[in-house]
């Protein structure tokens, strides 16, 4: 059955982390269980410089900005992906957190393979807030991934 | 992972539903579940818990599950177990399904007691159960 072309449901996007940076450069392994929505986004910031003579405005963008990766995780404390140990050199999220690794991430779309429909950054794990429900509901955790430094969009550098 | 509850919540107590022809009293209970996805055996993984947990129960004989399930004709008391739509399942995006029934637990039984108190085993047998994986 093949693929729709044009508009694509987003179910099946997919972030991936170097568990050992230390080790040999891009080997990904997908983050377990991930929910809810995923976002990340990108911007330039903004300087005016509207020169007094002038009464329309003008505008300066600067470099191209990171959002922070915000996504959520069905948390299990013992997945690869997830776990806080900081025993040898491969580390899950919270592990990465407690050990401020740098390490390559990928998000990929759907259908997304090397080098299409695909990011490709470094950056460190800012934030890992796990919630354990008293009634209802799976244990969870909400993750942030800051990216810092050049990046991929499918194959092409962003420096 | 198959049979495998991540919870089955109770979602009211047990309330007197009716009285049937044969002049037994009928409870109800309602419960929400969310299962690991495949989950087909919802009926029978109740029936199971609640034998676990110490009720009486032997399915055929004071158990039934589907609508299909000839009612004795005795005094009981008799525990239904019947699977409800539910809601829609949740997933990730890598894959993993929840599925969320529900289901409804009814009993027929003379006197109102029984019937009564076979009601409040089977609430307290299923509610609360969390993270279990049925054998």
């Amino acid at each position: 059955m093949a693929q729709c072309s044009g508009v694509q449901s987003g179910h099946g996007t997919t972030i991936a982390i170097e568990l050992d940076p230390t080790g040999a450069q891009g080997v990904f392994t997908t983050i377990a269980q991930l929910n809810g929505d995923i976002s990340w986004g990108f911007n330039r910031p903004e300087e005016d410089v509207t020169p007094h003579e002038e009464d329309i405005d003008s505008w300066v963008l600067g470099v191209f900005s990171r959002d922070p990766l915000n996504f959520g995780i069905n948390y299990i404390f013992n997945a690869p992906t997830h776990q806080a140990t900081t025993v040898g050199s491969s580390h899950g999220l919270l592990g990465k957190l407690r050990t401020n690794d740098c390490f390559g991430f990928r998000l990929r779309g759907p259908a997304g393979a090397d080098g299409v429909d695909e990011w490709l950054a470094s950056g460190q794990v800012q934030a890992f807030n796990a919630t354990s429900p008293v009634r209802v509901g799976a244990r969870t955790a909400d993750c942030t991934i800051r990216a810092s430094g050049p990046m991929l969009f499918d194959g092409e550098l962003q420096d | 992972m198959a049979n495998c509850y991540l919870e089955i919540v109770a979602v009211d107590r047990p309330f007197e539903f009716d009285v049937d022809d044969n002049g037994r009293t009928v409870f109800s209970i309602n419960f929400e579940v969310v299962a690991v996805w495949p989950n087909d055996n919802l009926e029978e993984n109740l029936v199971k818990i609640a034998q676990d947990a110490g009720v009486s129960l032997t399915l055929g004989t004071n158990a039934f599950i589907s609508s299909t399930a000839p009612i004795p004709t005795g005094d009981g008391p008799y525990v239904f177990v019947l699977a409800q739509p539910g809601i829609g399942t949740l997933e990730t995006h890598n894959g993993n399904k929840q599925e969320r029934p529900s289901a409804q637990v009814l009993v027929r039984g003379k006197p109102f007691t029984a019937a009564r108190a076979r009601a409040f085993e089977m609430f307290r047998a299923l509610d609360g159960v969390r993270n279990l994986q049925v054998a």
